[in-house]
């Protein structure tokens, strides 16, 4: 009779254990569906799905790469431009007038609340950059997050007037001549939205949607998202620019390195986006994946808040780069996958200064330094980090740590704050910070995508300039610099711009990273670009290659 | 029975006035007043005994905050996130009751026998085990090195399926995609490591407490009894022993309720498992104190509610209770 009970649990262990065989059995029709499928895993979550309203390159990935267009755009990876929306455009002799001849075929998303009923036309471009001018505008508001680019860029002062000529025909007038005014309508932020859409929400008294269930022009659209866990894309059949290759594009939200990792070497994911470098030692010991890498146009940096004590001392400053051991960082937390920074450019920008002296690792200097500022017995500071790690910083967390230590040989005493993505670029833009580990990716290839938004005086109203360092005669020099069209004078420019930044020293520039994406060889024609960013439009997935791996 | 229901239900009520006392208090720390709505942002003044009130009443009416991130309310937020908790959560407590109850009636059998001392010594492994290391460790063997389990999540990302009751394995079965039951096994998949690092220590509670239970009631006298008359020794074991011996057992069920919740924090976390743990431990991060308010009461809600329900249960099940006047 024990027999009889024992055999019972025995029974219900063999039927779990079937259960668990059974259940890791892959179907046809699972591997169907996964050919179906490109997953790649992301650093983090989106702020919004307008793009107008971010500057981080996490949220530009989800909605102006895969959602919308622009009316012209960057030949992915250059800094050529290329026609978009706009097919042609004329630009007057005095510079300041730019016409654009629009496309006329190109249909809208749709979605379960709304069917367009008619094509883009200059309406949709009148109101993307209406909603950004006024503060009046309807939509202005309807998101409680800032135009970022838009006001950091001082666009608001430069255009003086859009005028619809006809549907299909758009003209923008500008105070003054401007060279990077193309350019700047490549960029992510001068993505164009629907009108017909924002009006259709407006009748149902839902303006805020337009950010929440965005709808654009673009390759894909969105079908779904649950923040924190994935976003979900289907490839928009009807595409301007012919159909796009993959079906199904989802996004694994997987802030967390490791399961990011853990998911691409099990070929959860298809594509990893900034592993760590042990993980590309890993993948590099594993046949089946390969490791993606490019130079990146980007810097990290301490930024120093200079509108509160002591950093609005230029001595202090300095003292502070003399006190932080670069080299150790760039061993530690990027193993030796990046360079040392120490202008706010990387040195593959042209215009990049080589000859401008950084500060050495010198804490006897720093101590000295410090005492002739009057802090002979130091200060305490804190340094806001954020959890998520960025192409341009795998680790702020450990950076921080080691920057610590630094300083702490010198007399500064550290605490170290650390914050969600989202939470830390609100409170650095306000201001609440007192040092901040940032960093910026380019998103066009010119160095004005460096200096202006990150050190000028409209910059620092709008937040973008975490250091607030605000130098009326540098603002000025980055105006003309951007108003000059001829590339020898400009240059001359950003090198004096780089010289005068070395002086004031804002910024404890750190270092430029490499750009890794680790990738499951089933996805075919997939880049990475010296400017960031993910573009899936001409990507694939080989079947074959797919089936094979499904039945290892 | 009424009356014990009746003191029950005033112990409940007791319970969470004191949660909202205790919540209350925690608010008055925050750096901004904890706003619950419009409404309530305007009934706020400087007495502290009306603002109790006056938070209670907007509490109990629904409006839990707006949560300072998503701007959506906390209280939908938490019925976001909390079917997917439910769903770890029950299926974590069925297969430490189905491995569990067996296990711990086999070890009580076979008293004192290599059987038994095997059971309980791996059993107290269990017990000791840190399971966020358990966790890894499962995740690195089944996951990676065998690659016979999925990494993390609550289903491929391969598949899309429409959120209906927030609970997959209803929802992957509800779905109209022709995948629907792939999905389903998928789904069923990737429960199957969060459960068992969930399950592990309730498990070895409960094979433990029905091991001690099965011991006692075995050498009672009734058993004694039902054996000289003659029972089958399956009748004896199941309608006689066991009867008896759930009383304790159904106590553990009820207690374990906020280890399983605590456990949940862990196992969320370590399979990007979206339910209530991940989402507080991203209101932590996030600084996002509406939303900790809001979870943290509806965490301790559910604990109490639980316990009482449990306590209850244990009143129905047990015949000296039940019949006590």
């Amino acid at each position: 009779m024990k027999f009889i009970q024992f055999q019972i649990s025995q029974k219900l262990l063999f039927g779990l254990a079937a259960a668990l065989v059974l259940s890791s059995c892959n179907s046809d029709e699972a591997n169907k569906v996964k050919d179906d499928v490109l997953v790649y895993c992301s650093e983090g979550s989106p702020e919004t799905f307008n793009p107008q309203l971010s500057t981080s390159g996490t949220t530009f990935d989800a909605s102006s790469r895969p959602l919308y267009n622009r009316l012209v755009e960057f030949e992915p990876g250059s800094t050529f431009i290329k026609p978009a929306l706009a097919t042609q455009w004329k630009v007057s002799r005095s510079g300041t007038e730019y016409t654009f001849y629009l496309r006329q075929d190109v249909p809208f998303h749709y979605n379960n609340n709304y069917k367009p009923t008619r094509n883009f036309n200059a309406d949709d471009v009148l109101f993307s950059f209406n909603r950004q001018r006024f503060n009046q505008h309807p939509f202005h508001s309807v998101t409680p997050l800032s135009y970022g680019y838009f006001v950091s860029m001082g666009l608001g002062e430069l255009i003086k007037d859009i005028q619809k000529i006809d549907d299909y025909k758009i003209k923008f007038i500008l105070n003054e001549p401007n060279s990077t005014f193309l350019a700047t309508l490549a960029m992510d932020f001068a993505s164009i939205l629907s009108k017909e859409y924002a009006d259709h929400l407006l009748k149902q008294n839902q303006p805020a949607n337009i950010d929440i269930q965005p709808i654009g022009t673009g390759p894909f659209q969105l079908t779904r998202y649950q923040p924190d866990a994935y976003i979900r894309y289907k490839a928009h059949e009807n595409f301007w620019g012919g159909q796009p290759r993959l079906k199904n594009l989802v996004f694994a939200i997987t802030p967390d390195p490791s399961l990011r990792f853990a998911r691409t070497f099990a070929k959860e994911c298809d594509i990893m986006a900034n592993p760590l470098p042990v993980h590309i030692e890993v993948a590099g010991k594993q046949t089946d994946l390969e490791i993606l890498n490019e130079a990146g146009l980007n810097i990290a940096f301490l930024s120093l808040n200079t509108a509160k004590t002591p950093f609005n001392n230029q001595t202090v400053r300095i003292a502070l780069n003399h006190a932080i051991n670069k080299q150790a960082i760039i061993k530690k937390v990027y193993q030796d996958t990046a360079s040392v920074a120490k202008n706010p450019i990387p040195p593959s920008m042209w215009s990049y200064d080589n000859d401008v002296a950084d500060y050495d690792f010198d804490p006897e200097r720093a101590r000295k330094l410090l005492a002739s500022a009057g802090y002979e017995d130091g200060f305490e500071m804190t340094i806001s980090t954020m959890s998520a790690q960025r192409s341009y910083n795998p680790n702020a967390k450990k950076m921080a740590q080691l920057i610590q230590q630094d300083l702490k040989d010198v007399g500064i005493k550290v605490t170290i704050d650390t914050y969600e993505f989202g939470t830390f670029l609100s409170r650095t833009r306000a201001g609440e910070h007192h040092s901040a580990l940032m960093g910026w990716i380019s998103d066009n290839g010119d160095p004005d995508n460096f200096f202006t938004p990150l050190l000028s005086c409209a910059a620092a109203n709008m937040g973008t300039n975490s250091s607030f360092w605000c130098d009326q005669k540098f603002s000025n020099l980055l105006r003309n610099a951007r108003i000059k069209n001829d590339l020898r004078s400009r240059q001359s420019l950003y090198k004096q711009a780089q010289r005068q930044f070395k002086i004031a020293s804002p910024w404890v520039p750190i270092a430029h990273a490499t750009q890794h994406m680790i990738v499951n060889p089933r996805v075919q024609n997939f880049k990475i670009y010296p400017s960031g960013g993910v573009y899936f439009k001409d990507v694939f997935l080989s079947e074959k290659l797919a089936r094979v791996k499904a039945n290892d | 029975m009424t009356s014990i229901i009746f003191r029950q239900f005033l112990l409940l009520i007791l319970g969470l006035f004191t949660l909202t006392l205790f919540t209350f208090g925690i608010s008055q720390l925050f750096p901004d007043p904890l706003i619950l709505s419009d409404a309530h942002a305007k009934t706020i003044n400087d007495s502290l005994i009306e603002n109790y009130f006056n938070y209670i009443a907007f509490l109990s009416q629904g409006e839990w905050g707006l949560s300072r991130i998503s701007g959506r309310s906390v209280l939908d937020e938490f019925f976001i996130y909390f079917p997917a908790t439910l769903e770890l959560t029950t299926i974590a407590i069925i297969f430490a009751l189905v491995l569990g109850l067996p296990l711990g009636i086999y070890a009580a059998e076979n008293k004192n026998k290599w059987q038994d001392k095997l059971i309980v010594s791996t059993t107290l492994i269990g017990y000791s085990m840190p399971i966020f290391w358990w966790g890894m460790l499962l995740v690195l063997l089944f996951a990676l090195t065998l690659g016979i389990s999925p990494v993390a999540s609550r289903i491929g990302f391969e598949y899309d399926i429409l959120p209906v009751t927030g609970f997959m394995l209803i929802d992957t079965l509800l779905s109209d995609q022709p995948y629907a039951l792939a999905a389903f096994q998928n789904a069923l998949q990737h429960l199957v490591l969060p459960t068992i690092v969930l399950g592990t220590i309730p498990l070895a509670i409960f094979t433990r407490v029905t091991r001690s239970a099965m011991i006692d009631a075995l050498s009672s006298d009734y058993i004694r009894t039902a054996k000289a008359k003659g029972l089958p020794y399956d009748r004896i074991i199941w309608s006689h022993a066991l009867r008896n011996a759930m009383i304790p057992i159904v106590t553990v069920i009820g207690l374990q309720i906020s280890v399983l919740i605590t456990g949940t924090l862990i196992t969320e976390k370590i399979f990007a498992w979206p339910g209530i743990g991940k989402w507080l431990l991203e209101a932590v991060y996030r600084r996002d104190l509406v939303t900790l308010h809001g979870g943290l009461l509806a965490i301790a809600s559910l604990v109490i509610i639980v316990n009482i329900a449990v306590e209850v249960l244990v009143h129905l099940v047990n015949p000296k209770l039940r019949h006590k006047k």
